[in-house]
């Protein structure tokens, strides 16, 4: 066949389909996709709304004339397809051209939607119906790559309902069965979860973060004045008034204001502040404190700043040309936060909606303006995770001697505390051993709580955490590390932000909640840099598997799900379930009935039914083990009327059909099992003489 | 006899696989560079669909059961023979040996039909049953075995009849006017016990009823020779079936003047000289032959 000819072949159309419930469940495929992309923000909702009226009055003209297609239908049709392509065209160019991806994606949206709303009008043919539903599958996949919540999974199952059904009244309409039946459903349903599970698990996606649990579910939110920081609009902001500005309480949390006070008790909430999408876990990072007062961390930028500088320009904001590996981080913010950009280590680059952005020598990064819940911003950051093997072979800290000794600056010489950290560092040889040995202590000998009483006036944070009850949280917890590491001479600073937060295998997202702010400690490694000791939770920032955070996601829930609404629930379905595979078994006539019921008296008095044997023949026998109950007929008359309105053509009236049924039913009841001494053959007038209640009496005494 | 079955396989397989091994590929690409977990998610239920799909099919390939529930004792070659079949599930029914054109056949009773190209007596059907359930993507088949209800005997279609014979003169091996005649055709003469030998059809009931034995209906010789035709064939293959074919067009011929017609010929038992009465009692008879294994005797 030539090329022509089988094109041509291929875009006969096919014959018209009749199915209703695949029509239905395509239209609502679409409508489903439609409104995921309203939903995410790819579709208005008048748009959204006319496009889903549209599909469903496009879907009824098409069924209305399956068979006898308007003719010219197509070339309108196609004029309109033009027209949205051109209007995609024009929609693009006038954006950002076609090279940003991320603003195709509206206009995209839009595209398909107009498309799919075209073809609705024109869906005669069981393949029609088929590209409807692929359709639906390319609309929700654009709403998908804007999802960032749980709430879309509400879209998911229902378009995957929609899919489902459409999918198995194709095969039914294919194979003339017609409408799925429910096990199909079911199977389908599981085989569709399971196999989305696996895919979920085994696809290579990007990956997750550690789980830190904190126990620190304090209520209540403590706002503080707008201390040091920028303050401002992105176009006109003054520098530097103050180190943070906007809202620096989020979630009760007090350490993104100018000073990180250890003598103020903030309370944690639950409420989630940002999330993210990272390559992988990090602490993201707000701020970093070099000078310690006894009570509260400070910038020494702050108040003798040689190096805040503005970079302008607009996105990309290059910040510096640090090695290592890069590690992208995407913050979509949920809560209005202050004019903080997080990031993980070290920024190299920002991009980020504004004209100009501050950066100071330690590498924080403030905005010309705090920033409003939606906002979002990427941040490429340099991550240099160095062994415990390479940074024991890091020669001694050396900085210039303005940084040495800013960063190992103390208020005043901590005779105690020095003692302490020389004596639990005595055997440490290295830097990361004198770590690693101060954390050790502090993890056997400090208790996390932060239910502490208030910082007494005039005194030292340190001394009292590590020479009172040794009781704190990780403000006190990290500073006492700092402070001991300072006294050993071994450049420190402290750092504030946030813990990874839980890790959403199926939105790809760490959730961050107020409850993961934390501050931890920076060490100085030459040749490394800057890393990160978490004295607080000796929690290693390993990766899990998806698999590993699916399954202790689901084990947590089960330990959720309440018993007996569930054990009620399942005896519920297991009662449906059972009445409805009862119905399915049952006979379909009355006959039958009476057939099935006779065959169980004979087998219940223990006489085998013959498969060539006759209902009346059967009756016979049962007749002859037997009397029949009180106040029924015998089997013998059951069964002739049974076959005499099977085979007889005599129709029998549902009240007779239902007393026959019952007769036969009773027979079956009160039929006596076989007595175990009965001999073979010995059936006949002396067993029939008896009643079947008598008769295991007769065989007993026989 | 049971049914009898091989191992699912797909049909056509390499379209639907590829197509979905390239959407699914696509698909992981694109969520995983858009980092999206939801579009990852919406992957995971795309390959679900996909796997059962593709897989799916063959379990229920597997699962299908077919039986034959009724077919005509009767048939002839090259014309359609209606099957009626039961199955546990929609399929579609291709038959092989013989053949016929494919039907999609939903769960319970259904017919289907089968075209035999060879004469002869058919014990069983060769089909291939395929099923795509759930969604109808892939179609996956297996070839099975049924054992039909009764035996199909399949007659060769009527060839063109031979002259010679329908003059009068010998053809060869296949008429022999030398055999001895039979007296049972005839005018009626009266009855006579049984004697073994008698065919069962001259079986007189009243009489056996009267007399307490079994009586047969004897006749008189008829005046003019019953035609009789010998049928020996070269072979059981296409050879035969030739020969068969001129055979039962001469016996139609044969019929359309006279009935009956003497036919001999060899069938599994041994040879089976009887009379055949109509059209239907000669292809029959031709179905059974057999070639000639021994002397031509």
């Amino acid at each position: 066949m030539s090329l022509a000819g089988r094109i041509k072949a291929a875009n006969k159309p096919g014959p018209p389909e009749h199915s209703v419930l695949l029509r239905v469940a395509a239209t609502g495929a679409l409508a489903v996709g439609i409104a995921a992309c309203a939903a995410e923000g790819e579709l208005s909702v008048v748009v959204a709304g006319a496009s889903i009226v549209a599909v469903v009055l496009g879907n009824l003209f098409s069924y209305r004339r399956r068979a006898r297609p308007l003719p010219g239908l197509k070339v309108v049709l196609a004029v309109v397809a033009v027209v949205a392509f051109w209007r995609f065209y024009l929609a693009i160019s006038a954006a950002h051209g076609v090279t940003n991806l991320a603003a195709v994606e509206g206009p995209l949206a839009v595209l398909f939607t107009w498309i799919q709303v075209t073809h609705s009008f024109d869906v005669p043919s069981r393949r029609d119906l088929a590209f409807s539903l692929a359709g639906s599958v390319t609309l929700m996949a654009v709403a998908a790559a804007q999802a960032l919540d749980m709430t879309f999974a509400l879209y998911v199952i229902a378009w995957a309902v929609c899919a489902l059904v459409g999918m198995t009244a194709m095969w039914g309409s294919i194979s003339g069965v017609g409408r799925p039946r429910l096990r199909t459903l079911v199977v389908g349903a599981l085989t569709l979860v399971v196999v989305a599970l696996a895919c979920i698990i085994a696809l290579p996606a990007p990956s997750v973060s550690s789980r830190l649990v904190f126990p620190s579910a304090i209520g209540g939110d403590v706002s503080i004045a707008s201390p040091a920081g920028l303050e401002g609009t992105a176009s006109g902001a003054t520098f530097p008034v103050h180190a943070g500005s906007g809202r620096v309480a989020v979630g009760g949390f007090l350490g993104f204001a100018g000073p990180l006070d250890t003598a103020v008790r903030g309370a944690l909430g639950r409420e989630l502040v940002f999330r993210v999408r990272a390559t992988q876990p990090s602490f993201w990072v707000a701020e970093t404190f070099d000078n310690w007062d006894g009570q509260s961390w400070t910038e020494v930028a702050a108040k003798n700043h040689p190096g805040w500088r503005e970079i302008g320009g607009g996105p990309p904001f290059a910040l510096s040309s640090a090695g290592g590996a890069q590690d992208i981080q995407t913050f979509y913010l949920v809560q209005p936060g202050p004019n903080l950009v997080f990031h993980a280590e070290v920024a190299s680059s920002v991009w980020f909606p504004a004209q100009r952005l501050f950066v100071d020598a330690d590498g924080n990064i403030r905005s010309g303006t705090s920033m409003g819940s939606g906002s979002i911003y990427t941040v490429v950051s340099s991550v240099d995770n160095a062994t415990t093997a390479e940074l024991a072979e890091a020669p001694a800290p050396k900085l210039s001697p303005i940084d040495q000794a800013r960063l190992t600056e103390l208020p005043h010489p901590y005779p105690r505390v020095a003692a302490l950290a020389a004596k639990i560092t005595a055997h440490a040889t290295n830097t990361e051993a004198k770590v690693l040995a101060l954390e050790h202590w502090m993890s056997i000998h400090t208790r996390y709580t932060t239910d502490i009483p208030p910082l007494p006036k005039g005194a030292d944070t340190v001394d009292e955490f590590l020479f009172g009850d040794r009781r704190g949280f990780c403000e006190q917890i990290s500073t006492s590390l700092a402070v001991m590491l300072r006294t050993l001479g071994i450049p420190t600073r402290e750092a504030t932000g946030y813990v990874p937060g839980s890790y959403n295998p199926i939105t790809d997202l760490y959730s961050v909640q107020a409850k993961d702010a934390h501050a931890w400690v920076q060490v100085w490694f030459p040749g490394f840099g800057w890393q990160s000791f978490d004295p607080t939770a000796l929690v290693a920032t390993v990766n899990p598997s998806p698999a590993a955070t699916l399954g202790h996601d689901a084990i947590r829930a089960l330990h959720r799900v309440p018993p007996v609404p569930t054990v009620l629930v399942a005896a519920a379905l297991a009662l449906a379930f059972f009445v409805a595979r009862r119905r399915s078994q049952a006979p379909a006539t009355p006959q039958a009935a009476v057939s099935a019921a006779l065959e169980r008296a004979a087998r219940r008095a223990g006489l085998d039914p013959a498969p060539s044997e006759s209902l009346s023949g059967l009756a016979a026998r049962i007749d002859a083990h037997g009397p029949p109950p009180a106040g029924r007929p015998d089997a013998r008359a059951v069964a002739a009327v049974a076959e005499e309105s099977a085979f007889g053509g005599r129709a029998l009236a549902g009240a007779v059909a239902d007393r026959l049924v019952s007769d036969a039913r009773a027979l079956a009841r009160r039929t006596s099992r076989r007595s175990p001494g009965r001999r073979p053959g010995q059936r006949g007038s002396d067993a029939a003489s008896a009643s079947s209640n008598e008769a295991p009496a007769a065989s007993r005494g026989r | 006899m049971r049914p009898r079955g091989g191992w699912p396989r797909p049909t056509k397989a390499f379209g639907p696989i590829a197509g979905s091994i390239v959407v699914l590929l696509g698909w992981t690409a694109v969520a995983h560079n858009s980092g999206s977990g939801w579009v990852q998610a919406l992957g995971g239920l795309l390959a679900g669909f996909v796997v059962a799909g593709l897989v799916g099919p063959s379990i229920a390939c597997a699962r299908l059961r077919v039986s034959v529930e009724s077919n005509p004792g009767d048939g002839t070659v090259g014309r359609r023979v209606a099957i009626g079949v039961r199955a546990n599930g929609p399929l579609r029914i291709e038959p092989v040996v013989p053949p016929g054109p494919a039907e999609v056949l939903g769960p319970g009773v259904g017919r289907f039909a089968v075209v035999p190209t060879r004469r002869g007596p058919l014990g069983e059907l060769t089909i291939v049953v395929a099923s795509a359930a759930p969604f109808g993507i892939l179609w996956w088949r297996k070839r099975v075995v049924v054992p039909l209800v009764r035996p199909l005997w399949v007659a060769p279609v009527a060839g063109p009849p031979d002259p010679g014979l329908l003059a009068g003169s010998t053809l060869g091996a296949i008429l022999d006017r030398q055999v001895p005649r039979d007296a049972r055709f005839g005018e009626p003469r009266g009855v006579r016990p049984y004697e073994a030998g008698d065919p069962r059809r001259l079986v007189h009931w009243p009489a056996t009823a009267h007399r307490g034995e079994l009586m047969v209906r004897e006749a008189e010789r008829p005046e003019a020779a019953v035609p009789e035709v010998w049928v020996l064939l070269p072979d059981d293959g296409p050879a035969g079936d030739l020969v068969a074919e001129r055979a039962l067009g001469t016996l139609l011929a044969l019929l359309a003047r006279s009935a009956p017609v003497m036919l001999a010929t060899i069938e599994r038992g041994g040879s089976c000289v009887e009379p055949v009465y109509s059209p239907t009692d000669a292809g029959r008879r031709l179905a059974r032959a057999v070639a000639n294994r021994g002397s031509t005797g």
